[in-house]
């Protein structure tokens, strides 16, 4: 009798054990619902809204151009090439007005998201300030342009800003994606210990008990798996200073991978959830 | 005179009533009184024992909960034993977590450069 106490008391320990040791809770993150603001959502609605009129916009004066540049090739006439200034200016007008609109989304989303170098994040906003700025200025200078000459000089001075803008934009998709994969990933690792502490709470039979171990060292084989590739992300990618275009290339499938197994992650939290 | 004798006569002629006969209607009376009487107390019986046994069958069915007994101020308020009930909050934490985590990959894609000819010019 006595033998058969002991060995209850030691399972009792071992459960209770089991439980505990788990993935050490992440620094205090921002919920969901603070990162996402109804500010946030309005102002992201009223943005796409703008920027799907403005590529619309974009693509009929783009027409206009093609076929006025067609129109020039063929006549070589004065009348031609007043008819090509004015759609060139247009569709000028018109891209950069997309292209303004884009900084603008990419910049709310960056404001927004989450980031695990604030800094990092601060430079980039003020990368985007200053794209934007640069931008309003190319339309109004495009606005102002009235004849061939000045045209050119609006396309020269625009090659050299969409270089900086195609480098930014990756730097700030690339920035976008690690901060929302890796809060994903501490946002789970927080949910693992609320859970746990959930079962401390709320004891069960011994058999639940095991189910719920069972499922706790699931996770946490599934958080090493996941932890061995943020190591391979810090250590082999981001360590690495290179372009943000082949960082970002390097970085997406790799991040990818991170998402698909973090989306695993929770659908088992929410099976250990109902244990 | 002739009226009298006429009445009298008919008096005379009416067939008196048999002694038996008053004591047997005497005795139907009684008799029916108590019968009346026992009728009367078979339905209260009845009624009786039917009120009886709604009682006991609504006793048996809704059983009348003891008096709550009060607590001292000094005593402590027991705690309530934990269930195994899982946290929903956590659990819709989970899902929302889960859902924000599933369209990353999706909503990449509308932060690509929009597609522009970056080559427009007259010559």
């Amino acid at each position: 009798m006595s033998k058969l106490l002991c060995v209850a008391l030691c399972v009792g320990i071992l459960v209770g054990a089991g439980t505990t040791a788990v993935i050490p809770v992440q620094a205090q993150l921002p919920s969901l619902s603070e990162l996402q603001p109804l500010a946030y959502q309005q102002e992201r609605d009223s943005l796409r809204s703008l920027y799907r009129d403005q590529i619309q916009a974009y693509q009929l004066a783009y027409r206009q151009y093609t076929l006025d540049k067609a129109q020039y090739e063929q006549l070589q006439t004065l009348a031609a090439l007043d008819a090509l200034v004015v759609s060139t200016r247009a569709a000028l007008q018109r891209r950069a007005e997309v292209l303004t609109t884009y900084v603008d989304l990419l910049h709310l989303e960056l404001r927004y998201a989450p980031s695990d170098s604030p800094e990092a994040k601060q430079e980039l906003l003020r990368q985007l300030e200053t794209m934007r700025a640069d931008l309003q200025a190319q339309t109004q200078l495009i606005v102002s342009s009235q004849d061939r000459d000045a045209i050119a000089e609006r396309v020269a001075g625009f090659a050299q800003l969409y270089t900086q803008l195609e480098s930014l934009s990756f730097a700030t998709r690339k920035a976008l994606l690690l901060g929302k994969v890796r809060y994903a990933h501490a946002i789970a690792q927080n949910q693992l210990a609320a859970l746990a502490t959930q079962y401390q709470e709320n004891p069960t039979t011994p058999l639940k008990q095991g189910e719920r171990q069972r499922a706790i060292r699931e996770i946490e084989r599934e958080f090493e798996q996941t932890t061995e590739q943020w190591q391979y992300i810090d250590d082999r990618v981001l360590s690495k200073a290179s372009e943000p275009k082949r960082q970002f290339e390097q970085l997406k499938p790799l991040l990818g991978t991170l998402q698909s197994s973090t989306v695993r992650i929770y659908t088992l939290l929410e099976e250990a959830a109902q244990l | 005179m002739k009226r009298y004798t006429i009445d009298q006569t008919a008096f005379s002629q009416r067939e008196p009533l048999h002694e038996d006969k008053v004591e047997f209607l005497e005795e139907a009376e009684v008799l029916a009184r108590q019968a009346k009487r026992k009728r009367l107390k078979l339905i209260g019986v009845g009624l009786t024992l039917l009120l009886g046994s709604l009682m006991l069958l609504a006793a048996l069915v809704e059983p009348s909960a003891p008096a709550p007994t009060p607590i001292a101020p000094d005593e402590p308020i027991e705690e309530v034993a934990p269930t195994a009930v899982p946290d929903t909050s956590l659990y819709r934490q989970i899902q929302a977590a889960k859902q924000y985590t599933e369209t990353l990959t999706v909503n990449e894609v509308d932060f690509a450069l929009p597609v522009v000819d970056t080559a427009i010019a007259i010559d």
